[in-house]
């Protein structure tokens, strides 16, 4: 036996003016009366009516002292291992995988029937249990014992990734031995027979088996140099029969090719779209924009009816070298071969940098600035940057390169060993070549600019002799075609943070990202930004100060497009038992009820003399 | 015990009723059925020699041709006795001191009509305290003689009042002040007062913790009187019980009066005198303004 406040023990010392009181109370006085005979004649004919008055004073000190325990109980809280009822702690995980969002023949989505049972359950908890929520992407609420409030503010968890599923739940009961994890979800949870077995994990089922058909996988691909995008589609049905389905594409928003599908059982079919601007005309697809390739007509778990991706723009970016009096040779002729291989634009330009402030507002996005052997005195707003042996301090000789970034972007594939550097400044920044005295190559990148800045001018090493060279611009022009100057993916899956992989064009202020109907403002700290998981596939546009960018949202996944029922392995316990009404009651209201009345009847039977 | 000027010049305005005529030793404001020399006539009767020719009712005798002579009541006084109960009960809520007020009271309204006044305590037996005072003049005497009077004993009305009382000469008024708690019934002795022609009036004091109780809880019970003793636990209920079967008490005494046709009073102790002597005017039947 414990106590939740073991002080509240102290009142017990109450029972010795109890005891005292009583003591004095049932005290004999003595009363003279004028004459006796009538008192005899009343207290004889109440004496008649009940042997318990003989027992009354001491009845009365029993229900005082009783009501006194009660009363010490209701303060302290007093546990008895088989008689008071332990307090539970729950976690209730609710099931955020897209999968939820499929239809019921009623009309509501299995996460609203998730709700359902996850408030009934909260309805049938004992006062004093206390219950946490969690979804699968690992946002929670604090354990709390208000659950009539947390059952009003239960709402529905915005999809997520169901491949952290055991992760969760092991962060559910992380939270003590005592937890019990109860899952809400359509789908029997994998690899946690072990909880199942134990009880700790309890599985609520929701959603009956559905069939469904949808996109399954998807995705853009693009060679270096080629104007058009090619889509890779997977669709596949899980269903009994054979589906035909139409599917539709669409730029922008606008139809622009529609073609029938037709899906045997459980027989993925890969579908592929080329997106070539000749095939389209009148479209603008070489400017780029928002692609959709959806089937319709639409179905129970429209999540999967609908493929996004963002298309780049298919024109190569521009190019322009700054120089202090004439180009490098060697770096023209390498910007020549791209120019050949339709890597970059045909009209090369070529200035002294003295016109640079001239050009420089109209260098954006589209842009490939190069700076050879000279340093502007500021960068572009916008757009790629090479810089080529920019005079300034820190120069070394003959540094030896002892390491390459290769994981940047620039480096794929690209090969340094044995480089040979006649003289090279020591930068500052991210790496992208390191010579033993630092670093002779960086790089950066953040929303809509992107550079490169090497220590050396070509002149000054036998880089440009090398394929590396070469290779390193393709790399470079075509990283900042497509990825080099986002923050954000393109494409993400359903579930998955809006979260920006490289730093945004502003360092603090506020994005706001945009779905549909749906806007989030999110603060900017330091160029970094992470946005709740989108609410269904499609577009979402990210902006601030000007600058929007997009991304797509796709579920793509076959295990969430599988609707059908699939048995647990191990059925595991069921829910515990709602809790008695007198459970739903705090204690110490009962126990001060109880005193309450203990002492009425101690009035009525003392003082009223019912006994 | 002093009474102020206004409450005597207010107790002067009263007098004493008898409802029955009783006879009385001087002449005084009082009709008796005795024949005297009042104005007040009373009958005829046959002359006789010797009669005073003087009351020969000659307009009579002038239409019948008999002699008559005109015969007159007498106008006496009365001789009040007030019987004072000493018993130990009377100690309770300042009864007994109430009743001496109003046994003062009664004896100088008494005193103030040419009555004549006794005072007699009585418990197990009657004891005379002062006898045949008559005039205002002795109401010092009265006073000092009531001051005196100490309680004891128990009372046993019947068992006092049993024996003839002690040479009340004539027919008295008997006021009877005392608590009527007489564990051999009180009716009794009252019965053997009216058996000795005695005209009765009661005044019943009573303590107001006698009607209403106060106390609560455990009790050893005293008996004034007796001295027995018993112990009970006082509840609500109990209070109620005993108050109910006290009021039962008091209308069985006034039911008692109303069937000898006798006049009965009932006052607090703790009230002032002065509303006691209303009291006792209002009940009726006891005084009567002059």
């Amino acid at each position: 036996m414990n106590f939740d406040h073991p002080s509240g023990l102290w009142l017990l010392t109450l029972g010795v003016p109890i005891l005292a009181f009583h003591f004095f109370k049932g005290r004999i006085r003595k009363m003279p009366v004028p004459m006796l005979l009538f008192w005899e004649q009343v207290i004889v004919e109440e004496e008649r009516r009940t042997a318990l008055k003989r027992l009354r004073h001491w009845a009365s000190l029993l229900v005082a002292l009783a009501a006194l325990v009660l009363l010490t109980s209701a303060v302290s809280g007093p546990n008895v291992q088989g008689f008071t009822r332990p307090r539970m702690r729950y976690a209730l995980l609710l099931d955020n995988t897209p999968g939820m969002a499929a239809s019921e023949p009623d009309g509501r989505s299995r996460a609203q029937h998730a709700l359902d049972r996850a408030r009934e359950f909260l309805g049938a908890l004992a006062y004093g249990d206390q219950v946490s929520v969690l979804d699968l992407s690992g946002a929670r609420t604090p354990f709390t014992s208000d659950v009539d409030a947390l059952a009003g503010r239960l709402e529905a968890p915005r999809p997520g990734a169901r491949g952290a599923e055991r992760e969760r739940i092991a962060d559910a009961l992380a939270a003590g031995d005592d937890v019990i994890a109860i899952l809400f979800t359509d789908q029997a949870p994998k690899g946690v027979d072990d909880w199942l077995a134990s009880g700790r994990l309890r599985v609520v089922r929701v959603g009956t088996a559905r069939e469904n058909s949808g996109w399954i996988a998807g995705r853009l691909s693009r060679l270096p140099g080629e104007k058009k995008v090619v889509l890779t589609l997977t669709a596949a049905t899980f269903s009994a029969s054979k589906v035909t389905r139409e599917e539709v594409l669409s730029l922008n928003g606008e139809a622009i090719a529609r073609r029938p599908l037709e899906l045997e059982p459980l027989i993925p079919k890969e579908q592929e779209w080329v997106l070539d601007p000749a095939k389209f005309p009148g479209t603008r697809l070489e400017e780029g924009g928002l692609v959709e390739v959806s089937l319709e007509p639409a179905d129970q778990f429209p999540v999967d009816d609908i493929a996004s991706f963002v298309v780049p723009p298919l024109f190569p970016p521009s190019v322009i070298v700054f120089h202090p009096g004439k180009p490098s040779e060697l770096l023209m002729h390498a910007l020549e071969t791209l120019q050949a291989g339709g890597l970059i634009a045909q009209n090369l330009n070529v200035a002294k940098l003295d016109r640079y402030d001239e050009l420089r507002p109209k260098l954006g996005e589209g842009w490939i600035v190069i700076f050879d052997r000279v340093a502007p005195a500021t960068m572009p707003e916008r757009g790629a940057t090479l810089i080529l042996g920019a005079p300034g301090p820190g120069g070394v000789e003959k540094p030896a390169i002892v390491d390459w970034d290769r994981e940047a972007p620039p480096n794929h594939r690209v090969d340094y060993a044995g480089l040979l550097i006649r003289r090279s400044r020591i930068l500052s920044g991210e790496p992208l070549l390191r010579a033993l005295e630092g670093p002779v190559a960086t790089w950066s990148a953040r929303g809509g600019r992107a550079s490169i800045e090497i220590g050396f001018a070509l002149e000054e090493s036998d880089l440009a002799a090398r394929p590396t060279f070469l290779l390193l611009l393709i790399n470079f022009v075509e990283w900042v075609s497509t990825r080099g100057l986002r923050s954000f993916r393109t494409e993400i899956a359903m579930g998955e943070p809006i979260r920006a992989e490289r730093p945004l064009w502003i360092s603090e202020g506020e994005l706001t990202v945009a779905q549909g109907d749906r806007v989030e403002r999110v603060a900017v700290r330091r160029g970094l930004a992470s946005a709740s998981p989108a609410a269904g596939p499609g577009f979402v546009r990210m902006s601030a100060l000007g600058r929007t960018e997009w991304t797509a949202v796709n579920l793509f996944d076959a295990g969430e497009s599988d609707l059908r029922e699939r048995p647990a392995a191990v059925a595991g316990a069921p829910l515990p038992p709602p809790a008695p009404w007198h459970a739903k009651v705090p204690y110490a209201f009962l126990a001060v009820g109880g005193v309450l009345a203990l002492l009425v009847l101690e009035w009525l039977l003392y003082h009223r003399g019912w006994i | 015990m002093a009474f102020d000027a206004k409450f005597l010049k207010t107790l002067e305005a009263l007098n004493l009723l008898a409802r029955r005529t009783l006879t009385g030793d001087d002449r005084a404001d009082r009709l008796t059925p005795r024949k005297g020399a009042s104005l007040e006539f009373n009958d005829y009767r046959r002359y006789t020699p010797g009669d005073e020719i003087r009351y020969i009712d000659w307009n009579v005798y002038a239409r019948h041709g008999n002699l008559f002579v005109k015969e007159f009541t007498a106008e006496e006084n009365i001789h009040v006795s007030v019987l004072l109960d000493t018993s130990k009960s009377m100690e309770f809520g300042g009864k007994f001191e109430a009743a001496k007020e109003v046994a003062a009271a009664l004896g100088f309204i008494g005193l103030a009509n040419y009555d004549t006044l006794s005072l007699f305590t009585f418990g197990a037996d009657v004891r005379p305290v002062k006898k045949f005072l008559r005039g205002k003049g002795r109401v010092f005497e009265l006073l000092s003689a009531i001051e005196s009077v100490q309680t004891e004993g128990v009372t046993d009305m019947k068992r006092a009042f049993g024996p003839a009382l002690p040479r009340l000469r004539g027919r008295s008024l008997i006021l009877l002040v005392t608590d009527f708690y007489d564990l051999g019934g009180y009716s009794e002795g009252i019965r053997e007062l009216l058996a000795q022609r005695f005209g009765v009036h009661l005044v019943h004091v009573v303590a107001r913790e006698e009607l209403a109780p106060q106390a609560r809880g455990r009790f050893s019970l005293i008996d004034l009187e007796t001295g027995r003793t018993k112990d009970a636990t006082l509840l609500p209920r109990t209070i109620e019980s005993y108050t109910r079967r006290f009021r039962q008490f008091c209308s069985e005494i006034e039911e008692f009066g109303r069937a000898h046709e006798l006049a009965y009073a009932r006052v607090l102790a703790d009230d002032p005198l002065e509303r006691r002597v209303i009291e006792i005017l209002k009940a009726g039947g006891i005084l009567e303004h002059r």
